[in-house]
């Protein structure tokens, strides 16, 4: 999960690493009274998750403070790749002597906790260690050993050896690694970190991403954040207690794994067919709980077709069939349904099906062939 | 042989007074596992499907010598039952919960690895050597015994290619669960000496999906240092970049890092026969042995 600038910066600002002053403002009136408290020029950030938001303008700076209302208006009303800001963060203007770039990541590959500074910032991290690979430090932790001082004494070399700006930097990355821990983060990145004219080190931006798995207890920054960014039949899904993932297509797949749906979606993919949605019944799913889930698929106007591929191990597979065959009456006849059913009792399923006249394959691209041929015609039955 | 799990498993089952923990000791039980003791803190003394029950880990492992432990415990207890079986002496740990947080897991990892502790999952059905021990919760009737060894990031579709095998009287050694988290216990790779060292083991099936490097860190060991042959399937090639496909490992990297394509090609050029449907899996297998 994603978080917004405004929310990195509380954080940052509650460890005491520098930020600028000023405030999120949710309207053009609150964006002026804030530029009017910081009494000088002011740059106007959009909040939203997603990169490149400079280019697509949502970044502007005002420096006679009479436009900032008219400004903010119209950043608010800037979608950025679609979405729409949360608010404007109003920061006082500050002036820049250097640029650095500094982040801590989790490395999936090494499994490890990696440091990335580079003398250069302002730009993304590809872009820097592109040009110029020889300003940039990559520094590994041991995960039982933590961040030791000796790790952060690696990057004095890409400093010029000042020390000054290094005591600086080396608080600012102990800081940023305990909030990395504190709230299970995946990436905690300041691009850029600036040094001022008097000499501070203030981080300019801030993004942060925290693991999905760990929101149970970082439940501040979840609530905070409120699922703004979900696509509205994930959130569908998930108030149903469902895993949906929203793809382009017309089948939706049914499905009791996760691996067994992606591989579903594959082989419909061979046949040229595109998928609206899966959902993950996971495993040992009663009959009311299959009805939901159509339910849920069906509110997905893409779909035309839905394809169940149930796999029984604690999942049996006649519930599964009891569960289609007491939804199929709400599914309206231009939607096709097949099944394919394999596993624990796979054939008492296959038998509740057929009193409701739905054939039902054990063989998966049987039943991938009869949804492609069964949507292109445009009728179930 | 067969690998990690076998007649002298003697387990241990973490949290077996909770509704899966106690259901699926009685399961494994009745496969024939040698289920020794139970632990959940606080509800010791008592008997849950014929297991004696212990506060501690300590406690039963002097009580019982259990020697591999399954834990059925929610997510943000994982950490601590984890390091406290390690703690115990336990040489074999299988943890099933999804949604373990990576930072638990990576240290975690680290810990047991430091152990000399073999750490399987999290988000796993488990490991089986079918007709000797399942520890796990996989539907067991499907697995035959015999000389494949399959291990897989998906529990479905491992069931998938076993189901495929075993209606072909192709039997398996060992089956194990890595799991469909971003950072698994063990990987690919963990395992692959492991089968390649199994007398019981000919043949090596991996079925890997999108996300992460595991297939290819996978292909460089097998480059080096498998000798039996080994046949690869990756789920979701269809799947599109930046979006998580069910499990939490599942995903392809904005820029395409972590897809299909990327994968096969690398497995294919250190000499993995790959297959592309399921379905080809028993005839691949009747061709190579």
């Amino acid at each position: 999960m994603k978080l917004y600038e405004y929310q990195v910066k509380k954080i940052f600002a509650q460890y005491g690493i520098n930020i600028q002053k000023g405030e999120l403002a949710k309207t053009p009136q609150e964006a002026k009274q804030i530029a009017a408290a910081i009494g000088g020029p002011v740059v106007l950030k959009s909040q939203v998750l997603v990169g490149g938001r400079g280019k697509a303008g949502g970044v502007k700076i005002v420096d006679d403070l009479s436009g900032v209302e008219k400004a903010a208006d119209k950043i608010l009303k800037t979608e950025i790749k679609g979405y729409k800001p949360n608010g404007i963060l109003v920061l006082e203007k500050i002036e820049i002597k250097q640029e650095f770039y500094l982040s801590i990541v989790l490395d999936r590959k090494m499994k490890k906790t990696v440091i990335i500074f580079s003398s250069f910032g302002g730009m993304d991290i590809e872009e820097i260690s592109k040009k110029h690979p020889e300003k940039v430090a990559k520094i590994y932790i041991e995960e039982l050993l933590g961040l030791q001082d000796f790790h952060i004494n690696r990057l004095l070399p890409l400093l010029n050896k000042d020390r000054e700006i290094f005591l600086k930097l080396k608080e600012i990355v102990k800081k940023l690694y305990s909030i990395y821990k504190k709230y299970d983060g995946l990436i905690v990145e300041i691009n850029p970190l600036i040094l001022t004219e008097n000499g501070d080190l203030v981080a300019l931006d801030g993004k942060m991403e925290i693991d999905n798995n760990a929101q149970y207890r970082q439940k501040s920054l979840v609530d905070a954040s409120n699922g703004v960014e979900e696509d509205p039949i994930e959130l569908i899904g998930k108030q149903a207690g469902f895993v949906v993932i929203k793809l382009k297509g017309n089948i939706s797949i049914i499905s009791n794994g996760a691996g067994l749906a992606l591989s579903t979606l594959d082989l419909l993919h061979k046949y040229n067919m595109g998928v609206a949605n899966i959902l993950d019944l996971s495993g040992g799913a009663t009959p009311e709980k299959v009805m939901r889930a159509i339910k849920v698929v069906m509110q997905d106007k893409d779909v035309k077709g839905i394809l169940f591929n149930i796999f029984g191990g604690i999942t049996r597979c006649d519930e599964i069939a009891r569960g289609i065959a007491g939804a199929l009456k709400s599914i309206p006849e231009n939607i096709s349904v097949v099944c394919r059913l394999q596993g624990t009792n796979r054939d008492e399923g296959i038998n509740l099906l057929k009193d409701v006249n739905l054939d039902a394959d054990i063989d998966l691209e049987e039943t991938v062939k009869n949804i492609v041929s069964t949507v292109n015609r445009g009728w179930r039955i | 042989m067969s690998i990690l799990v076998n007649e002298n498993t003697r387990l241990m089952v973490q949290g077996i007074t909770g509704r899966e923990g106690s259901y699926h000791a009685s399961l494994m039980k009745k496969y024939g596992t040698k289920v020794v003791a139970g632990v959940t803190p606080g509800k010791g003394g008592q008997e849950i499907e014929g297991v004696p029950v212990f506060n501690n880990v300590d406690e039963a492992v002097k009580s019982t010598e259990a020697n591999t432990s399954i834990l059925f415990v929610p997510p943000g207890f994982t950490k601590d039952g984890i390091l406290e079986a390690i703690d115990g002496g336990i040489k074999l740990i299988v943890t099933v919960a999804e949604g373990v947080p990576v930072h638990d897991m990576i240290f975690t990892h680290y810990y047991a690895r430091l152990n000399h502790c073999i750490l399987i999952g999290p988000n796993t059905p488990g490991i089986i050597s079918p007709g000797k021990s399942k520890v796990g919760f996989m539907s067991d009737s499907i697995y035959k015994k015999g000389n494949i060894g399959v291990m897989s990031r998906s529990a479905t579709l491992s069931y998938e290619i076993v189901n495929n095998l075993s209606n072909k009287e192709i039997g398996q050694s060992t089956v194990v669960g890595v799991g469909g988290d971003s950072i698994p216990g063990s990987s690919f790779v963990d395992l692959l000496p492991l089968f390649e060292e199994d007398s019981q083991t000919d043949l090596i099936i991996m079925i890997g999906e999108i996300g992460g490097s595991d297939e290819e860190i996978a292909a460089k060991y097998i480059k080096e240092h498998m000798k039996k042959p080994v046949i690869a399937f990756i789920a979701g090639e269809a799947a599109p970049e930046g979006k998580v496909m069910g499990h939490a490992g599942a995903i392809i990297s904005p820029g395409g890092e972590g897809g299909v394509k990327y994968k096969r090609k690398v497995l294919q050029d250190a000499g993995v026969h790959m297959i592309e449907r399921l379905s080809e899996i028993a005839d691949m297998v009747t061709e190579i042995l």
